[in-house]
């Protein structure tokens, strides 16, 4: 029998790059908690920390996100990201397919004819 | 807030461990990066670290999710193994270095032992130094080692660093992988001469220390051999021995000394002559005396010339004139004196040679008495 969890984790991989660029893509600069955070809000379709932070890695070594590191007066010091050029450019692609993917399911689904 | 430092430094450690393929540079980074985050989610919902640690997941899962989406895979290496010649070059290097220590290990315990059977000569405090050598090296190098592993800094072989390569362990397996391949690690220029100037610096110490050891146990050698082959060609240490010897002889006779102190001190002939002198000097003949010169006997001939004569229980017979003045009189009788030395060793303490042995009187005639000239 299929498994719905394990299917979940597939999808919010598939999806993590995307919601995390458009975070970023949204604010000038966050850092991680409160990407995580942000992507909590959302919902419980997202990604938590043990997704976003191993993307985080491959944007950034993909050239998609740039980081700097600011020192913190509470704490450690915090690494912040915002995107890039060619993140933005990524972003407006892979939200292009990822409508045009909503409107194929849409089809199928039989609300649009 | 120690329990909970422990447990999120456990959790560190372990996802440190599992990241080895990213690289030291990148494997701080995101250390750094799950500290923070931690640090700021217990201080914004005081949540039990074990519930912030839990979203993570396992630090093993977490390592394997990076590596994944950084393109190396567990299990296989995405990154290309180095050349085989770069591999078998590095790995001729760590031998040559291996067998170049050992050698020179080798020849600084030798050293040692050969000191230790010097220490009379050399002194404790020089044998200890060079004997504590071995020992410090090994502890210096243990806390350079802990050191580098604290910082997790890259420890790596002399033959890895020359040849640019790094050691990781993907999965199940150790790669020998390019450090210029792997990901996040940037190769400055500079990074193989440090390497070249580090491999120079260690054969440079180790070359100077086997050449100081060896021109140490040499000098030593050499100041032994003089030594040695010096003792029989000189009669002036057997001279002022002897002369002193019968200082001390007259001395003991006319203050008194008993027949046996004398039989101990001077050998076995020694009373009787005692006794003659002390006649001597009852009858009025001796008042005061002059020891006059020394040498080796004229009857042992090759004594002047042995250059051997330096092993023990070796005999010289060497002869000491006295002259010994009646009270009154400016005219003395020369009486010559036979001594018998047996070399036992030389003492050499710094450049200080003392000559070991024992002196005893064999015999003493008149200069004019031809007729009692001991035998040989």
């Amino acid at each position: 029998m299929a498994d719905i969890e394990q299917w979940r984790v597939q999808l919010r991989k598939g999806i993590a790059e995307l919601l995390v660029l458009r975070l970023v893509c949204a604010g000038s600069e966050l850092h991680g908690y409160a990407i995580v955070k942000k992507l909590s809000e959302l919902g419980e379709l997202v990604a938590g920390e043990s997704t976003v932070y191993p993307v985080l890695r491959r944007l950034e070594a993909d050239g998609l996100l740039s980081s700097r590191w600011v020192e913190s007066a509470e704490g450690p010091p915090r690494k912040y990201y915002s995107i890039s050029p060619a993140g933005r450019a990524f972003l407006g692609d892979a939200e292009t397919e990822w409508q045009a993917l909503l409107d194929s399911m849409g089809r199928m689904k039989g609300d649009r004819p | 807030m120690t329990t909970h430092q422990d447990e999120v430094s456990r959790y560190l450690t372990k996802l440190a461990d599992g990241l080895g393929a990213l690289g030291p540079a990148e494997t701080q980074e995101v250390l750094a990066e799950v500290r923070s985050h931690i640090q700021d989610s217990l201080s914004e919902t005081g949540e039990d670290s074990a519930v912030v640690l839990a979203r993570f997941g396992s630090p093993e899962a977490l390592a394997m999710r990076i590596l994944e989406e950084r393109g190396i895979l567990p299990g296989t290496s995405a990154l290309p193994d180095a050349p085989a010649w770069m591999r078998r070059t590095a790995l001729a290097l760590d031998i040559l270095v291996t067998v170049f220590l050992l050698v020179m290990s080798a020849a600084l315990i030798a050293a040692i032992m050969w000191l230790a059977t010097s220490i009379e000569r050399l002194g404790w405090p020089l044998v200890l130094m060079v004997a504590l050598m071995p020992p410090a090296a090994l502890c210096l190098f243990w806390a350079i080692a802990r050191w580098c592993r604290a910082r997790r800094a890259s420890v790596t072989t002399v033959g890895l660093g020359l040849m640019g390569l790094r050691r990781l362990r993907i999965g199940q397996s150790d790669h020998l992988i390019r450090k210029r391949d792997l990901p996040g690690v940037s190769v400055k220029p500079w990074d193989r001469l440090h390497w070249g100037l580090r491999f120079a610096c260690l054969l440079v110490v180790l070359a100077v220390l086997g050449c100081a050891v060896t021109a140490l146990a040499f000098a030593l050698t050499q100041h032994t051999s003089v030594t040695s082959g010096s003792v029989a060609l000189m009669e002036a240490p057997y001279a002022v021995m002897a002369m002193d010897e019968m200082s001390d002889f007259y001395e003991s006779v006319t203050t008194g000394s008993s027949t046996q102190d004398i039989r101990d001190r001077f050998g076995p002939q020694a009373p009787e002559i005692a006794a003659s002198l002390l006649a001597r000097r009852h009858a009025g003949k001796l008042s005061t005396y002059r020891t006059g010169g020394s040498s080796l006997a004229e009857y042992f001939p090759a004594a002047s010339t042995d250059t051997s004569l330096h092993s023990p229980s070796e005999q010289l017979l060497l002869t000491v004139d006295v002259v010994e003045y009646p009270q009154g009189s400016y005219e003395g009788m020369v009486y010559r004196y036979v001594l018998a030395w047996t070399f036992t060793g030389i003492q050499i303490d710094r450049s200080v040679q003392r000559i070991e042995g024992t002196l005893v009187v064999v015999s003493c005639t008149a200069e004019d008495d031809d007729q009692n000239l001991p035998a040989h």
